[in-house]
């Protein structure tokens, strides 16, 4: 039965062959083109953006408009460097982006900044975050970046808090500037190191002399921190500092007569007084002018702005703002050729000198193109992993070891502070400073500490 | 135990600054007193009056006391086309909306000063701020402060002498006391309306151009003297004038004296427990009378 099944050799004719042959080729040839047109396809390269998006968060209204402008100027100026040179090479898309800026304007307030962050995450789809001006503003508005993952260089915000706190994940956030409780440390031993020995040798007090000084602050997470912080070193450390008097004031006060008579009745050798440039000068004129309270003032970093300067005239002489910038001076050191090449390309740009939150902001962005160059992408997290492994020779303000890069417990920078002591220039009729400590960063070179004879008179009578 | 010394220094700048809040309160009294308006903007009007002898004093380079003269005539000025234009269309109308009207003014006049001034503090530098009509160790009496008490005592003795003998000021004080017998008695209120306003904000000018010199300002600067102005006729009597000097006098001196017995950060709550004191007692004020 099964022979009939059986097909002999005879039986397939050459033709038939010749089909089935066909028949299979066509087979494999329909078989590979529905593989070849149904295979899974790689995944296409990445659209090459226009652009990498960097958000700048200022306030551009309300009571801190100023800075908010210093801040965008000095953002706009690194922004055309960058792009002058070329762009930042990305690896990932095998070219060099320009850089381009968007705005978010806080404000000057807790709601403004949350929509401005919200507006640059959302809207404007930036790739990093730049800048944040006045710690209680973006302690509020960090919690929208958190949630979205943003990385974010702060650079006008002093309180520890921003890169400290743990009730949302600040991972990604770097600190691009001294804190607050730096700023009371720094100031307790330079009182220490550099005012006391001059002051004792000057009166002829007792080596085992305690500087009395008071402590004067803003009611703010910045005042606040710097008093902790200045607390917290003289205890510490057992610095030979007695805090004579304390006592703080709102944000905005310009009148300080009700709580200078307590000053003036405790008559201290050194006053530390941290308030933003408006407060602090009112303080000072009417602290001498007033009350005849001639002790030596020391005060913050941001006081070293124009306005301070204007406001305080011939009564600021002699006052000593601790900082990593000064308005009218420049630190010698590696930094030097820096600072005067920026401060050339800002005048020339804008008709006017920066500030400090504006260098901040320069070096920010700066910062934000270099790290995106070293990530090779967009991606935010391995930007943030490129801010974590950052190490590049300081910028404009001088650092520890002369570098940026962010401490690995809290992503803070190590900054250099120095004293930047005031003087009154006739010529100008306005305070001008100089540059008096450290010695290696003393401007012009050899400048050491003055005391004032009407200071000396003040507590040697 | 108070220390002597600080008690003289605190009673000093109390008065200094009482002279302060004297100008800004019965400027604002004023106002009120005639038109039974509250500005709320006063304050602001205040700073622009001192960024105007500002920008007198910087850009002539003139005594800024002259130029005190120059902004107090533009701010009079600006005064009464404040009047005409925002108050007068909605006198009467209700007081919620002349509340909302001097709120807008507010934000209008601060952002106005933004766009000119930028928000960097300034302070108007006197010629005589190293001098000292008296001194006597560090207990000293700046020329400044003299000369802010003096101009403060003549120009309410010039309002005063204004109020009492002149034929306008007789209006001004007629239409206070009962608007519409005024009018029938042949006041034209509306141009006492416009001459108040006009005063008033010429008072406010006074007082900032007195603070700018004291200390640093910005177009935010008005918010806070305006409580106090608020506190002081509020204390001493809507619409009452010496009301006005006894508690600018008492607010300064509350102020200075908090400060120096228990600290500053008490110094505003005791000055408006002072207020709520005498209110209770005294619900008018201590000089106030029952309204219309």
């Amino acid at each position: 039965m099964f022979r009939r099944f059986v097909v002999s050799r005879k039986a397939v004719t050459k033709v038939q062959a010749t089909i089935i042959a066909a028949v299979i080729i066509v087979a494999v040839v329909v078989g590979v083109a529905a593989w070849w047109v149904t295979r899974p396809l790689p995944p296409p390269p990445p659209p090459v953006p226009e652009a990498i998006r960097i958000g700048i968060v200022a306030p551009m209204t309300g009571v801190a408009a100023d800075v908010g402008r210093d801040m965008w100027s000095c953002s706009v100026l690194a922004s055309e460097e960058i792009n002058e040179a070329g762009g930042v090479y990305v690896k990932e898309y095998d070219t060099k982006l320009p850089v381009r800026l968007f705005l978010g304007d806080t404000e000057t307030s807790k709601e403004g900044g949350i929509r401005a962050v919200t507006k640059l995450i959302t809207e404007d789809k930036v790739h990093i975050l730049v800048g944040g001006f006045s710690s209680g503003i973006t302690v509020a508005d960090q919690v929208v970046a958190s949630e979205h993952g943003m990385p974010w260089i702060i650079t006008g915000a002093s309180t520890p808090y921003v890169t400290h706190r743990t009730d949302i994940d600040v991972s990604m956030m770097f600190h691009h500037m001294a804190t607050t409780d730096y700023y009371g440390r720094i100031t307790a031993n330079w009182l220490v190191d550099d005012l006391l020995p001059r002051l004792t040798e000057a009166l002829g007090l007792p080596k085992d002399y305690k500087l009395r000084v008071s402590v004067i602050y803003q009611d703010t997470f910045y005042g606040v921190g710097a008093h902790e912080g200045f607390v917290a070193e003289v205890t510490e450390k057992g610095l030979p500092i007695d805090i004579v008097h304390e006592d703080k004031f709102p944000m905005g006060t310009t009148d300080f007569a009700p709580m200078l008579p307590a000053v003036a009745a405790v008559k201290p050798d050194a006053i530390y007084h941290a308030g933003f440039p408006k407060e602090t000068a009112s303080f000072i004129v009417q602290a001498r002018r007033d009350f005849g309270i001639n002790s030596l003032v020391a005060t913050v970093e941001c006081n070293n702005d124009v306005a301070f300067y204007e406001i305080i005239g011939k009564w600021g002489e002699g006052s000593v703002v601790m900082s990593t910038w000064s308005t009218y001076s420049i630190p010698r050191g590696a930094t030097y050729d820096k600072i005067v090449a920026f401060k050339d390309r800002f005048y020339e740009r804008w008709k006017t000198y920066p500030g400090m939150m504006g260098v901040r902001n320069y070096e920010g962005v700066l910062v934000a193109a270099k790290v995106i160059e070293m990530a090779g992408t967009l991606d935010p997290k391995a930007i943030v992993k490129a801010l974590d492994e950052l190490h590049i020779p300081e910028i404009c303000e001088p650092r520890e070891g002369g570098v940026i890069d962010y401490t690995e417990d809290f992503r803070e920078l190590r900054p250099l502070e120095f004293a930047d002591q005031t003087y009154f220039d006739p010529e100008t009729g306005e305070a001008r400073s100089r540059i008096v400590y450290p010695a290696e960063l003393a401007n012009p070179p050899g400048t050491e500490l003055w005391l004032p004879d009407w200071y000396l008179e003040y507590l040697g009578g | 135990v108070v220390d002597p010394t600080g008690l003289l220094l605190a009673t000093i700048y109390g008065l200094y600054v009482g002279c302060v809040y004297i100008s800004l309160a019965v400027g604002l009294n004023l106002i009120f007193g005639v038109m039974k308006v509250v500005n709320f903007a006063h304050g602001e009007v205040m700073i622009l009056g001192a960024y105007i002898t500002y920008t007198i004093w910087s850009a002539l380079g003139l005594n800024p006391y002259i130029a005190l003269l120059g902004s107090v005539a533009v701010i009079t000025a600006v005064g009464m086309v404040l009047e005409r234009l925002c108050f007068r269309p909605i006198l009467g109308v209700g007081k919620l909306n002349e509340i909302f009207v001097s709120l807008g003014l507010i934000i209008l006049l601060q952002n106005l000063m933004v766009r000119i001034w930028m928000t960097d503090p300034r302070r108007i530098i006197s010629p005589y701020e190293f001098i000292y009509a008296f001194s006597y160790g560090v207990v000293r009496f700046p020329l400044d402060y003299t000369i802010v008490v003096v101009v403060t005592a003549a120009v309410l003795a010039g309002l005063s002498i204004f109020l009492k003998t002149t034929h306008f000021g007789r209006g001004l004080r007629a239409t206070s006391q009962n608007r519409r017998a005024a009018m029938l008695m042949g006041v034209n209120v509306e141009r006492a309306d416009m001459i108040s306003f006009g005063l008033g904000c010429a008072l406010a000018t006074i007082a900032g151009s007195f603070l700018g010199m004291a200390s640093g300002f910005d177009p935010y600067a008005g918010v806070l003297p305006c409580i106090k102005a608020f506190a002081i006729i509020i204390l001493g009597g809507l619409g009452s004038i010496p009301g006005a000097i006894v508690g600018g006098l008492m607010i300064g001196l509350a102020e200075g004296l908090t400060a120096l017995i228990i600290g500053s950060g008490w110094r505003h709550a005791i000055t408006f427990a002072v207020l709520i004191a005498v209110l209770v007692v005294k619900p008018t004020g201590i000089f106030g009378e029952a309204g219309e």
